[in-house]
């Protein structure tokens, strides 16, 4: 097998950048997120809908309430039970991952981390925007 | 002031004020955007030439850019908004405008969105054009704040896109691949002009690409005609059409199974041929983490893909693991490739089997497997050898195979984004070092397979998302792969939708700068879904055939009128690959808009806050531009498109860095490091040669689709690639005797550059951009000769005329049609009868199209008859 003409000087480049990672216990991605000291308190979320989910919700705004350790991923569970199932199912593909094509702004900060933490400046309510964003080729 | 006419020098002196600037911009004649600067006189644009400070273009201008000059002062151009008094609606039926005001047409439209999306938002359906990038986010935006599944790029998404930008985002991270012009000595083009013609990053490619040649790289074109690629390689081959997987997959079989030459640690370290397949054709996963499994050679066990260093994974081999027979991935694509025998490639391509192998064996002894290059001190894989592919691989009803066969030569070989090899424009950047934005790259999913770092939409090309029942008019949900769709536009789509039981149907069609009814396919098709709109408005610079179909016109402004905070989205769309420069250069306003043109993107937004979705426009500008902090645009405030970049701006490059900096220095750039260019060495990520989900996906999709009565035949959903033939090879009716193809001309760009009146003098000096290309000894068999009038058919009755033009640089099956020429429209009387409409031979129906990714197949067998003798043969 494998005739190549002279030496092979890259396999070690190519190995080196496929490094073994743990195992198979471990996880491929995102490094786990450093968990922040937390208030338990509830955090109040003025949550804004815009474009489709608006629509399919049938309003743009709700107030809502989450545990003081809500991650992103809690937050949007939330919002799609206070929303109805029709906008929970626009949040997730059927293998129940979150769509790549919705965009969750808090306090103005894009989160594609669902791990994050919901931390609202001034200890205030935390707003919340949700868009999906429509578009499907180019040329 | 060389080029400033005297008139107008004159005139400045009279008035004592000389207003006599070079304005840096960007192109729009095609979708590249090459950088340019435009040369305004007291307040008329007297020239366009390359800007030599961007990377974008490189300082080149092609004769379409120079040219865009007579585009807009074209006379013809729309400057009113105007409404039909005309009801009727149909192909060629004259509207018979009105001009309107501004405020009657905008209340018109606002009314009827407002009521539309209160009734159901799905009912608008977007068209735009992929010519201009910058119309590219407006309409996104748009369509996101009102809350639209649908929309489609015409004949731009549709033809070129499908199967080459989703092969190469799965392989490449990348819109489109390349060879790395700098380092490339031996380049194989499937169908491809890039470099030559047209295409992504298209001046600064004809740079490179010639400079590459005149350093000594080896150019093999495989098409079946040999025009622009094709007319400065080094070989053509010409190919049967729609064949391309064919002779791709043959050149693997004799890389791998007769000269036993291919990359094994890029094999095992940067793709899933290690990765276990059981005889589901599945991978064979962990129990307890999901993650596909490899054999540890070394431990002699199975394990995880990240549990034991790639060099220990095997390639090779039959394992037993829990009870299951299973093989690494390379082991069936060996196999499998065994399948594509040189002599069974020949005879689905027409190239003989020696030619074939001789190729191959040139692509792999120029490969230099193993070897690497120090570049700035970084010490990179060096494989000199690219296979690229694009829209005359891709647009056949095997699209998907067609690209990844073609790629699959890249792979084996390890020449997969390193020096020298195949590149994707751009994938890996560290960002814009003063602020650390722009940073971007590929990441691994849990499989460990590449995700893209950029793209040009919210969902990348993988993974692959399941299929669902559709809800999207182009049924995008039950084809995943799909981007754009033959059902915007099919004769059966409405059949289509009652089997899927559609709920709505769409019923208002926003028309921003498209030309359908010439760009998708066969005009009675296209006719026939236009005209079951209710209400129709289009934004053009042009009346052009399907603006005639329109309600209500909006006469857009053109790109010497418009200023923009990016030439392309993303911003690498058009800058080259390889190294360089990063580079991000503006579109501005070179001149006041004419009349009462107004820019689409301001008139969106006019909308918008008429509608009453001003915020949620907005938010979906803060969400495209991914605009942060004090950048971000407040929800209630109505901005200009002018406002909206200057934010972009800001928040890409810093507050010092906005719209006026741009406005006075064109552009921003800094330079590329080799780790970025040449990522794929630094960057765990693997690629799939063997595409597991598609068993899944296939399942999912009959699970949908057979209920409905819609067969969906597995061959191509098969883990492996294979040749797949085209409609037009299954047609055997006698006297059908030409594989009819268009192609992308090098004097037009698509239909949009057909009104301008240099390129149209330009294209009748031209042999071959409005005549029909025929081999010239075939032709002569038929008693055919250049200039005679012929007539061209496909097999289900649709037919197109034109001159014959005999050339020996065409395969004797072949039939070659350029642009997108024909027009009828009665406003563009440049454009107006010139060339042939080579979509008329297109049919538009799920049989025509990918079962995978719904490329309409853009070949025809075809009868040709004599109508009419040259009157001229010297003339030709």
């Amino acid at each position: 097998m494998n005739k190549i003409l002279g030496p092979d000087e890259s396999a070690p480049i190519w190995y080196s950048a496929s490094s073994k990672r743990g195992g198979n216990t471990s996880k491929v991605g995102a490094p786990p997120m450093a968990e922040p000291e937390m208030d338990a308190a509830d955090i109040t979320l003025n949550v804004a809908l815009f474009g489709y989910l608006s629509t399919k919700a049938d309003k743009d705004r709700l107030t809502l309430n989450v545990p003081g350790n809500a991650k992103v991923r809690d937050v949007i569970e939330i919002i799609g039970d206070a929303c109805g199932p029709e906008i929970a199912a626009t949040f997730e593909n059927d293998s129940g991952e979150f769509i790549e094509c919705c965009r969750i702004f808090v306090e103005g900060v894009l989160l594609d981390d669902l791990d994050a933490m919901i931390s609202p400046n001034n200890n205030g309510p935390a707003d919340i925007e949700i868009i999906l964003l429509m578009a499907n080729e180019a040329g | 002031m060389d080029d400033v006419p005297q008139n107008l020098t004159d005139a400045a002196e009279t008035s004592g004020e000389v207003d006599d600037k070079w304005i840096a911009s960007s192109c729009s004649l095609c979708y590249s955007s090459c950088s340019i600067k435009a040369h305004r006189v007291n307040g008329t644009v007297v020239k366009i030439e390359g800007n030599p400070e961007s990377a974008v273009g490189k300082g080149r201008l092609c004769g379409k850019g120079v040219a865009g000059i007579m585009s807009h002062y074209d006379p013809n151009r729309l400057n009113k908004p105007m409404k039909r008094t005309n009801p009727e609606k149909g192909k060629g039926i004259d509207p018979m405008w009105e001009e309107i005001s501004w405020d009657e047409a905008l209340d018109t439209v606002a009314e009827k969105l407002k009521a539309l999306r209160e009734d159901d938002p799905r009912k608008l359906f977007i068209m735009r054009t992929t010519t201009v990038m910058t119309q590219h986010i407006p309409p996104f935006a748009f369509m996101s704040a009102f809350g639209t599944p649908n929309a489609s790029a015409a004949g731009g998404g549709l033809h070129c896109g499908n199967g080459a930008h989703l092969i190469s985002g799965i392989m490449h991270s990348s819109w489109s691949i390349v060879p790395d012009f700098q380092y490339c000595n031996y380049a194989v083009y499937f169908g491809a002009s890039k470099g030559h013609a047209a295409g992504h990053a298209s001046c600064s490619n004809m740079t490179m690409a010639a400079d590459a040649r005149a350093r000594g790289m080896k150019m093999v074109v495989v098409d079946p005609f040999a025009n622009q690629a094709g007319a400065n390689s080094t070989e053509w081959v010409p190919i049967r059409v729609g064949t391309d997987a064919g002779l791709a997959l043959s050149m693997a079989n004799v890389l791998v199974n007769e000269l036993e030459m291919y990359d094994v640690p890029y094999l095992k370290a940067k793709t899933n041929m290690p990765y276990l397949i059981g005889d589901d054709t599945r991978y064979i996963r962990d129990s307890e983490t999901n993650k596909p499994m490899v054999w540890d050679s070394v431990a002699n066990e199975a394990c995880t893909f990240d549990a034991t260093d790639s060099a220990d994974m095997a390639l090779e081999g039959t394992y037993m693991v829990d009870g299951k027979q299973c093989r690494p991935g390379f082991v069936l694509m060996k196999e499998h490739l065994k399948t594509y025998s040189v002599e069974r490639g020949e005879e689905i391509t027409t190239i003989p089997a020696e030619n074939i192998r001789r190729i191959a064996t040139e692509f792999a002894e120029e490969a230099r497997i193993g070897s690497t290059i120090v570049i700035d001190g970084v010490t990179v894989p060096y494989r000199p050898v690219a296979a690229i592919a694009f829209r005359g691989s891709q647009g056949h009803k095997n699209s998907t195979y067609n690209m990844l066969s073609v790629d699959l030569l890249n792979h084996l070989v390890g020449a997969a984004d390193v020096a020298g090899g195949c590149l994707g424009f751009n994938p890996a950047c560290d960002g814009y070092p003063e602020t650390g934005r722009l940073k971007y790259t590929p990441h691994p999913d849990p499989d460990g397979l590449m995700i893209t770092g950029s793209w040009m939409g919210p969902h990348g090309p993988y993974p692959i998302n399941d299929p669902a029942p559709p809800e999207r008019v182009g049924l995008q949900n039950l084809f995943p792969m799909a981007m754009g769709s033959v059902f915007q536009a099919s004769t059966d789509q409405e059949e289509m939708w009652q089997k899927f039981d559609f709920d709505y149907r769409p019923e208002f069609l926003l028309n921003l700068g498209a030309n359908q009814i010439m760009s998708v396919g066969n005009s009675d098709a296209v006719e026939a879904s236009l005209k079951k709109f209710k209400f129709i408005v289009s934004f053009d610079i042009f009346a052009t055939e399907t603006t005639e179909f329109a309600d209500i016109v909006f006469p857009d402004c053109g790109y010497l009128e418009t200023t923009d905070s990016r030439s392309n989205f993303p911003f690498i769309f058009s800058l080259p690959a390889g190294l360089g420069d990063w580079c991000w250069p503006i579109r501005q306003e070179v001149v006041e808009p004419e009349g009462e043109r107004r820019l689409f993107a301001d008139v969106l937004q006019e909308l918008a806050d008429r509608i009453g979705i001003t915020p949620d426009l907005n938010a979906s500008y803060n969400a495209w531009f991914e605009l942060e902090g004090e950048n971000r645009l407040k929800l209630d405030r109505k901005y200009t498109f002018a406002e909206i970049g200057d934010h972009d701006l800001k928040d890409k490059f810093g507050p010092d860095k906005g719209l006026e900096y741009f406005k006075e220095h064109g552009l921003v750039k800094w330079p590329k490091k080799p780790n970025e260019v040449y990522w794929r060495a630094f960057t765990d990520v693997r690629v799939p040669l063997y595409w597991e989900w598609m068993t899944d996906t296939w399942e999912k999709t009959v699970a949908i689709a057979g209920p409905k009565g819609l067969d969906i035949p597995q061959e191509y959903y098969s883990p492996l690639p294979d040749w797949l033939p085209c409609p037009s090879h299954e047609c055997h009716h006698e006297n059908f005797d030409f594989y009819a193809f268009y192609y992308r001309d090098i004097v037009h760009t698509n239909s949009l550059t057909m009104e301008n009146a240099w390129l149209d003098e330009a294209a009748q000096l031209d042999p071959y951009s409005y005549n029909i290309a025929i081999n010239a000894g075939v032709g002569r068999e038929k008693g055919l000769q250049s200039g005679d009038l012929i007539s061209v058919e496909n097999e289900h009755g649709h037919k197109v005329e034109g001159r014959a033009r005999l050339t020996e640089t065409i395969h004797p099956e072949g039939l070659g049609i350029g642009a997108c020429a024909g027009h009828w429209a009665r406003r563009m009387p440049t454009a107006k009868g010139k060339g042939v409409f080579f979509n008329d031979l297109v049919e538009l129906d799920w049989e025509h199209s990918s079962p995978n990714n719904l490329t309409v197949d853009l070949c025809a067998k075809v009868k040709v008859t004599k109508l009419e003798a040259a009157q001229c043969d010297g003339a030709w």
